[in-house]
């Protein structure tokens, strides 16, 4: 049976397809992607990088300074942590991970190591208050007891 | 005592019901003892106490959570956030550091907004979004966040992104943590699944820093997302006339 031109075609295109849905389900030739946890803390702050998909043993820097991690390859993934060094500047940084020919990289913000400001105190009691407050009610209450005491011995 | 008793019953009894004395007294004790603790707790720094924390994984927060065993959402920006249990329908603003390093907040005359921290994952995306709201401002009275320490377990929070997708989560826990050792690892940590954390402030007001002593801390946790449907679009969101005292 002949196989006219148009029909080769389709057929080498189904090939192609196919070949390329076959190499894109093989885990190795996915894309690595690097994760942080937690995403932001203080110096001090001990911080896991995971690369995942990466199959071997990879090294990654924070950019802009002279941190260097290790990340031992683990099961299909290679993975390390740092301690956000003493001195380190408030910022944002970049985590960069070089596993063999591929890079990938996330970000990472160091702190002040202060919360967060969300309040301006308008609803708060005032330390003073509450404790003027209890003091109003200790009074009361003992005058109540002496009025108390004083019509028993007036009885 | 003992001598006037007898002439005490000849006379008409002025004493006021038998009952009334004892109920006083115990009435007027608890008083003094509420009075006492009040003033003791307004002097004294109350401890919190905390369960040790005994999970196992803790020294690797990947060895449960796995970026890449599940398909999470792509970046989008958040742009609302809604609780219908706090009454919280507010928009995002985006949130990174100050001049200072410390976390930049939404501005204290627009009580009515919330942010997200710009530079973690959005809503969706695996990891811990975080969402940060005034409790209060410093004159106009409660803000945005004032009613999530209220917040139970399983009460739901939606937030929006730009590309129309609603995720949904739901609380998981409230914690109060100090200022100054936040447990970066807890709230800005990973889960299993997409995260949520709602920071406000706790604690007391110390009138001489204008700040609070704690942060409040709601975790919640991914229960899905969806396309935004006609209703999610025509929700109202709180505006700035909604804080202004009345």
């Amino acid at each position: 049976m002949r196989i006219t031109k148009p029909v080769r075609g389709a057929l080498a295109a189904i090939a192609l397809s196919a070949a390329i849905v076959l190499t894109s389900a093989v885990p190795a030739n996915a894309a690595i992607t690097v994760t942080l946890s937690p995403t932001a803390g203080a110096v001090g702050t001990r911080v896991d990088v995971l690369a995942s998909n990466c199959n071997q043993n990879a090294t990654a820097v924070i950019e802009d300074t002279n941190v260097s991690i290790a990340l031992p390859r683990n099961n299909n993934n290679a993975q390390g942590n740092f301690t956000v060094p003493n001195g380190m500047k408030a910022g944002v940084y970049t985590v960069l991970v070089t596993c063999g020919a591929d890079s990938a990289s996330a970000k990472f913000t160091v702190t002040s190591g202060q919360g967060a400001h969300t309040g301006g105190g308008s609803t708060a009691a005032s330390g003073s208050a509450v404790l003027w407050t209890g003091a109003g009610i200790v009074l009361a209450a003992a005058a109540g007891m002496w009025l108390l005491r004083r019509r028993r011995v007036a009885a | 005592m003992d001598e006037r008793r007898p002439e005490a019953d000849d006379r008409p009894i002025h004493r006021p019901e038998p009952a009334f004395r004892p109920v006083a007294v115990v009435v007027l004790s608890i008083l003094l003892a509420g009075g006492l603790g009040l003033m003791a707790g307004s002097a004294l720094p109350v401890p919190t106490w905390r369960w040790p924390d005994l999970n196992p994984f803790a020294d690797d927060p990947f060895a449960v959570a796995d970026p890449a065993g599940g398909t999470w959402l792509d970046r989008s920006t958040p742009t609302r956030v809604d609780i219908d249990a706090a009454g919280v329908h507010a928009p995002l603003v985006e949130l990174g550091l100050d001049y200072r390093g410390d976390f930049e907040v939404p501005k204290m005359w627009r009580p009515h907004e919330a942010g997200w921290f710009e530079e973690g994952p959005t809503p969706g995306e695996f990891g811990p979004t975080v969402l940060m709201g005034h409790v209060d401002t410093d004159r106009s009275g409660p803000a945005v966040f004032y009613a999530i320490r209220e917040l139970d377990e399983g009460d739901a929070i939606e937030v929006t992104r730009e590309d129309g997708v609603v995720v949904s989560y739901e609380v998981t826990g409230i914690e109060s943590y100090d200022k100054r050792r936040l447990p970066y690892e807890k709230v800005f940590g990973v889960e299993p699944e997409p995260a949520l954390r709602l920071i406000t402030c706790g604690g007391e007001f110390d009138r001489k820093t204008g700040d609070y002593t704690e942060n409040v801390v709601v975790f919640a946790s991914y229960t899905g997302h969806r396309k935004a449907t006609e209703q999610d679009r025509e929700r109202p969101l709180n505006g700035l006339h909604h804080f202004e005292r009345k």
